[in-house]
Parts: structure tokens; C-alpha cells; sequence
């Protein structure tokens, strides 16, 4: 009897579990408009949007900052709350997991959006492109399309759609030890303008102890795809280098790296090589902020979006100076390609939690929002009108430092992004362990250019024979 | 008669809960992987084409993966004996029962209580070639987690440093149940304390020894974590093992061909290493 009754009781444990497991799969038609969810609203009428973001360290402050803003305020009087969730690092990957598991009903209202995942995104069936925003007439505009940057909208321009609104934009710019430049003897207001001066200066100011070991690096900077594409994006006779072709993957499905065949990777390695025969270039990065701040290293490069922290890095120990990007050479323009954030709007099946969350989106992107953006965090306004606001006049006179990106921007042209080269953690890879080889003498400059080229074209014909 | 049938079936009951999370969360995906891992996939996951063993032959031709495989086998080979061995030695050393055995005891075993990010974070930060206290001390100029000499077996200490609690705990409790009086009359003969290590106390001690070094294998064939954390500034490729190559195949690089068939080589493998390792135990094992 004894026996039966655990029997049963087995039973009805397993049972339990058996509950426990199941219906959590829920299903939506994201297509379709059905009544606001229950959890959507409160009894006094609220709407709660959800926004999936992946923003660390100072960046997450500032978010938390505006979306209490944005409840207290907008929020308050249209009867929004947002609810911020922190999804680490790629939100996109997130995403791609409710997709798989066909969960619409999990999907956010917003979700913050990097440039290498919209290929991704454009294919979510329940995503509202902003053009279809724009063009239906059912969401109320005060963020007009025109306000916003021409390189910024490319940037999240897929297939001639705009998929998503530029929230955290930023730019590569070069940091420098303007102190160690005034002890070699070079003109800390005068920062190299190509790679050569860039070479000269690197030779300059490295330091090396009484056996020729060197103390301190005149540049460090491991050559990722970001620098990478940074450093090309000028070389080019018409100032704009897609690095790949179909407009690097915008117009449509990238099938190939441009920059072999049109000569410009070889052209800037040319130059390169004068900047790793100083013998004071260090290739790695093992803490390159760090180093930087500790005097281990003279000039580093780092996104415009790291601005405070190394102003703050620097306090106290030497007077930082920051610079635009030097161009190849005295040939091309100097340029750089803006990259950054964007947010996207996905539908939950509710005209009215769509229209709350757009007006979210706006609130993010006003002028407001993105000056408080660039003050505390380095990010470029993404609207026109930011530029023109007092706040905004006033910061650039007190921080002149912050003016460079935004000089950068003006002179970049406005086609150069980043290239949505859908493998891009292959590229940076192969970017990396290559420059790194060839740093270290262990492979020839051609072979660094054909291990880059080659080795990603044949990885992207194998993912778009898989994909296309 | 009936009563004995329903008995029959009272274990499997027993077994069902359990079963029901193995089959849900080792064996469906394991045979979906198998499955898969013969069709082209995309980067949604979804099957496009049966192309039977090309997944396969593709990364077995992919000098990266051949890496991985190499980089495995010398993790395990490094990592697995040395941490046995230190726990060993700790737990002969800590064996005999005194006042201040609760300290010490709890400091060989703390380590054990460490997530791997956490250790993965410090141990990055002691590497630092520039900053770091390790070159520091030994008066070097090595960068630990970037040159492709050193990654792996520097990625090997910090797995065998934390490894050794949790053997040390298990061995401390092995070496305390060999029986008091054996030792006494081997030590009263004049037996030395080596032939009484390896001679009496590991035979005793082998079954705990074997499922430690089978349970290390296993979870060291397997490791992805620490290589993720600690050699993404670097070059990727000279430290990485067949689990890292799979989830950056098939999460940074969104291809599954290769994950998939990545997953099942290194499930061979380790499955042909603990069957190895079962033929071991017949030889060498003592039960009684």
C-alpha cells in the first residue's frame, strides 16, 4: 500500500511539472490589431511600453536619466510608462531568439539597434520601418526626417528603407599625450594630418630604457575592422570608400570586400608600413585606455563616445589632446565613418502602443535628449536642430575637444558608414590576428592583404550560399 | 503477481522526472543537432538543403578547427592531472584531523565557490603585460592572453587553480576513509611515506581519484568560458577549444554549418575519451 501511494504521489509530482512547463509559447499574429493587452494598461488608462536596450556603463545612466524623464514628463501627461530592460550587449540576438522560437508575444515595443544587425532585423516581420511612420499619417510627427543628419539615416538605410532612428552616434577620433609631444619637440597643437606625420610622430615619441626595450609605445592601437574602416574610408578618388560592394551592403546584400580589387587596402598598407617601422608602435590591445592613461602609451585611437572617460583618465597627469582621423595621405581627404546606435520600433499588434512607443523614440531622439547625450557621454546629436540650441554653443566653448567629432562629421562625407558586412566579427578577426602577424614581422604586407581580402570573401560567399 | 509487476515499473518512476529534463534539455537537442548538422542552415536556424557530410569535411579542412582540436587536447593534458595532483597533495597534507583543520580546510576549498567570470575578470587583470602584477613579480615582458605561445597553458592555470577546491574536498574525504590501523601497521614495518602514498593510500583512493579525473575531462573537453572571456582582445584562434569555435561560429559569425558540425565532432571526442578512460578504470580501479 505503502509503495502504491509513493507511486501515486511520483505521479502527481511529475504531473506538476508537466504543468509547469507548458503554456508559456504564446503566439501573437503580429500582424493583426487585437484590444491593449491587460499588463499593457493600468485601470487609470497607462500604457506600459517596454524598451530593450544595451547600454553599459556611462551610456546606461544616461538611459535610465531619459526614460525617467521621458515618464515624468511625456510620459505623465499622454499616459505612458516605459519600462527599460537591459538585454546586454546585442539586443539583436535577443530578438533572433524570439523569432526562432515563433514568441511575438515577447517582443519589446522598442529595441536598441546597432548598424551590423539590421540585415536581421529587416527581416522580422513585425518590425515598423520608420519610413512606414513617416509616410502613414497614423503617428503624430514633432521629430521631422529632414532634422536629422544625412549620415545618420544612411547609416539605417536598408535597401533604400530607413529601418530605424539614430539614437548614439559617434565617431573615431585620435587621443594624444600633448605633454609627451611638448618634451619630443613636436607641436601639440599641430597633430599629425596623414599616416607619415602620424609615423614621425609615433617615432618621436616612443621612449626606450638604456637596452633598447621600449617604456613607452608612441601609438598603440590594434587594428580591429572599426579602425580598419575608419582609417579607408577616405581613400578613395571620390572621398567615400564603401569597402564593399552594393553601396557596403546597403543597397543590397554585400557579395564582396571592394578594397583589394580597387587598391585603396594596399594603398593604406603602404603607408602603414611606415608607422610599424618606428619600431614604437605597439598592435595589440591588452588595456589600451589604460596604458594610454598610465603614460604607456602616447596616442591612442578610441570612439568620440569615450571622450569623458578619457578626459577623466587623463586628470591630473598630462593635458589630453584630441584629434580628427589623419588621411592616407596628403592625396585623399581625411574622413571617418559615423557608426552608433539607433532604436526600432516593433508592432505588438496595437495601434495605440505603437503610437506610444514612436513618441518614446522622438523623445530620445530630440534635441533635448541627444544634447544631454553628447554632454555626459561624447554622442554626436543625430538632429540638425541640436546644433543650432544655446546648450549647445555653450558646451563647445567651454570643451573645445568636443568640437573635433562634430568637425569630423561636417567633413565626412555623408555616404561613409560602416559597411553592413553581415560576417563582421569575421572581418574583425581576420583584420586583427592579420595586422597583429604582420606587426610582428611573421607575415609579409601582401599576405596581410590577401588574408584579409580573400579569407572574407570566401567566408561571405559560403554565408550568402547559406542565406541569399 | 500483480503487485510484483507494478514493482517492477516503481524505479522507472522514480527515473521519469529526471529522464523528462534529460530528454528535454541533452537529448532532444543533441539529436536535433545531429540532424542538422547534414543540412545547410541559415543564420535563423532554419534548413535550406540536405548536403549530407559537407558541414563535416569543411571544418575538418578548416585550419582553425584543427587549432581548436590541438588546443583542447593540451587544456585537458595540462589542466586535468595538475589539478589532481595539487588537490592530492593538499589533502594528504591537510589529512590529519587537528584544531585549525576547519581553517585551512576552508581555505583549499574556497576557490571552488569562484564563477568563472569573476576569476576570468582578476586573472585578466593580473596577466595585463603592462599593468599587470605577474610580469611585475617575475620580471618579464609577457603578453599572457596575446601571445599564442603562452594563451592556453596561462588559460590552463587559471582553470587548475580553480579546479583544485572542489578535488581537494572529495579527496580530503577519500584519504580520511583510509583506515587508520592499515597505516599505523604499515608505518610500524618502516614503510616510507612514498611507497605508503602510492603503494596503500592511492589504491584505496582510486575510485574517487577515477571519478574525478573522469568528471574533469569531461567538463574540460567542454570548455568554451574562460577562452570567450579572456581571449577576445588577442588572437582568437591561438587559444581557442572545439566549444569556443562552436558558439563563435555559430554566434558571432551566424554559422550553424559549422557549429553544428563542430558540436558533434567534439562530442566524439570526449565520448571516445571517457570510454578510454573506462577501460582504464578495469586496470587500475580497486573497489574492494
Amino acid at each position: 500500500m505503502k509503495k502504491l501511494l509513493s507511486l501515486a504521489l511520483s505521479a502527481v509530482l511529475l504531473l506538476a511539472l508537466l504543468a509547469g512547463c507548458g503554456d508559456k509559447s504564446g503566439t501573437s499574429n503580429p500582424g493583426g490589431d487585437t484590444p491593449a493587452s491587460p499588463d499593457a494598461s493600468d485601470g487609470a488608462g497607462t500604457i506600459t511600453i517596454e524598451y530593450w536596450n544595451s547600454a553599459e556603463g556611462a551610456m546606461a545612466t544616461s538611459t535610465e536619466y531619459l526614460v525617467n524623464q521621458f515618464n515624468e514628463t511625456v510620459g505623465k501627461e499622454k499616459g505612458i510608462f516605459v519600462n527599460s530592460v537591459f538585454q546586454g550587449g546585442d539586443v539583436v540576438e535577443k530578438l533572433k531568439t524570439l523569432v526562432q522560437a515563433n514568441d511575438y508575444k515577447n517582443f519589446p515595443d522598442v529595441g536598441q539597434i546597432y548598424a551590423a544587425g539590421l540585415s536581421t532585423v529587416l527581416q522580422m516581420e513585425n518590425l515598423v520601418p520608420l519610413d512606414t511612420i513617416y509616410s502613414s499619417g497614423e503617428y503624430e510627427i514633432t521629430l521631422q526626417k529632414e532634422d536629422i543628419y544625412e549620415n545618420f539615416l544612411r547609416s539605417y538605410t536598408y535597401e533604400g528603407q530607413l529601418i530605424s532612428l539614430p539614437l548614439n552616434a559617434s565617431t573615431m577620433l585620435m587621443y594624444y599625450n600633448k605633454d609627451a609631444a611638448r618634451e619630443a619637440g613636436l607641436n601639440p597643437d599641430a597633430p599629425p594630418a596623414t599616416i607619415e606625420e602620424l609615423a614621425q610622430w609615433t617615432d618621436k615619441l616612443t621612449v626606450r630604457d638604456g637596452s633598447g626595450a621600449v617604456t613607452r609605445y608612441g601609438l598603440n592601437i590594434q587594428m580591429d575592422r572599426y579602425e580598419l574602416v575608419n582609417f579607408l574610408s577616405g581613400v578613395s578618388d571620390t572621398g567615400c570608400n564603401y569597402i564593399g560592394d552594393n553601396g557596403g551592403g546597403r543597397d543590397a546584400m554585400i557579395s564582396k570586400l571592394t578594397i583589394g580589387e580597387d587598391g585603396s587596402l594596399m594603398t593604406f598598407l603602404n603607408e602603414w608600413e611606415k608607422v610599424i617601422a618606428t619600431g614604437g608602435y605597439k598592435a595589440v590591445n591588452d588595456d589600451e585606455r589604460g596604458e594610454f592613461a598610465n603614460g604607456l602609451s602616447a596616442i591612442n585611437f578610441q570612439s568620440s563616445a569615450q571622450l569623458a572617460a578619457m578626459a577623466s583618465n587623463a586628470e591630473g597627469k598630462f593635458e589630453l589632446g584630441v584629434a580628427p582621423l589623419p588621411a592616407c595621405s596628403s592625396q585623399y581627404k581625411a574622413s571617418a565613418a559615423v557608426g552608433g546606435g539607433s532604436i526600432a520600433l516593433f508592432d505588438k499588434g496595437d495601434a495605440a502602443r505603437r503610437q506610444a512607443a514612436w513618441e518614446f523614440m522622438q523623445f530620445m531622439a530630440s534635441p533635448d535628449s541627444q544634447m544631454y547625450l553628447f554632454e555626459n557621454n561624447g554622442y554626436l546629436p543625430v538632429c540638425k536642430s541640436a546644433y543650432e540650441t544655446d546648450a549647445y554653443q555653450a558646451f563647445i566653448d567651454e570643451n573645445p575637444n568636443a568640437a573635433v567629432a562634430v568637425e569630423q562629421l561636417k567633413n565626412s562625407d555623408p555616404g561613409m558608414q560602416e559597411p553592413m558586412d553581415l560576417i563582421n566579427w569575421e572581418l574583425n578577426t581576420l583584420c586583427k590576428e592579420n595586422f597583429i602577424a604582420w606587426t610582428a614581422g611573421e607575415i609579409t604586407k601582401q599576405e596581410c592583404h590577401d588574408n584579409i581580402v580573400d579569407n572574407f570573401n570566401a567566408k561571405l560567399t559560403e554565408y550568402i550560399r547559406a542565406n541569399g | 503477481m500483480r503487485r510484483k509487476g507494478l514493482r517492477q515499473f516503481e524505479p522507472l518512476a522514480y527515473l521519469l522526472p529526471a529522464l523528462l529534463f534529460f530528454f528535454l534539455f541533452t537529448y532532444y537537442p543533441f539529436i536535433k543537432t545531429v540532424f542538422n548538422s547534414f543540412f545547410l542552415t541559415n543564420f535563423m536556424g532554419v534548413r535550406r538543403e540536405f548536403v549530407g557530410l559537407e558541414n563535416y569535411l569543411r571544418i575538418l579542412q578548416d585550419k582553425d578547427f584543427l587549432a581548436a582540436v590541438k588546443n583542447t587536447f593540451l587544456y585537458v593534458l595540462t589542466s586535468v592531472p595538475v589539478s589532481v595532483f595539487i588537490a592530492l597533495v593538499l589533502a594528504m597534507v591537510a589529512s590529519r584531523k587537528t584544531l585549525c583543520s576547519p581553517v585551512y580546510e576552508t581555505m583549499y576549498a574556497l576557490p571552488m565557490a569562484m564563477s568563472s567570470s569573476v576569476c576570468a575578470m582578476i586573472f585578466e587583470l593580473m596577466y595585463n603585460p603592462s599593468l599587470g602584477i605577474l610580469n611585475e613579480l617575475l620580471g618579464t615582458n609577457i603578453s599572457w592572453l596575446t601571445d599564442s605561445r603562452f594563451t592556453i597553458y596561462a588559460i590552463s592555470f587559471i582553470s587548475v587553480w580553480m579546479n583544485i577546491g572542489y578535488n581537494f574536498l572529495f579527496l580530503l574525504a577519500a584519504v580520511r576513509n583510509v583506515p587508520a590501523d592499515l597505516i599505523e601497521a604499515a608505518t610500524m614495518e618502516g614503510t616510507g611515506a612514498v611507497r605508503l602514498t602510492t603503494r596503500i593510500i592511492l589504491p584505496i583512493i582510486s575510485p574517487t581519484v577515477f571519478f574525478l579525473i573522469i568528471n574533469s575531462l569531461a567538463k574540460s573537453m567542454m570548455m568554451s568560458g574562460l577562452v570567450i572571456i579572456l581571449s577576445d582582445g588577442g588572437r582568437s584562434g591561438s587559444a581557442s577549444t572545439m566549444i569556443s569555435y562552436m558558439y563563435t561560429q555559430s554566434v558571432n559569425a551566424q554559422n550553424y554549418n559549422n557549429g553544428y558540425a563542430a558540436a558533434v565532432i567534439a562530442f566524439l571526442i570526449t565520448f571516445a575519451m571517457m570510454l578510454l578512460s573506462f577501460g582504464f578504470e578495469k586496470k587500475y580501479v580497486n573497489y574492494d
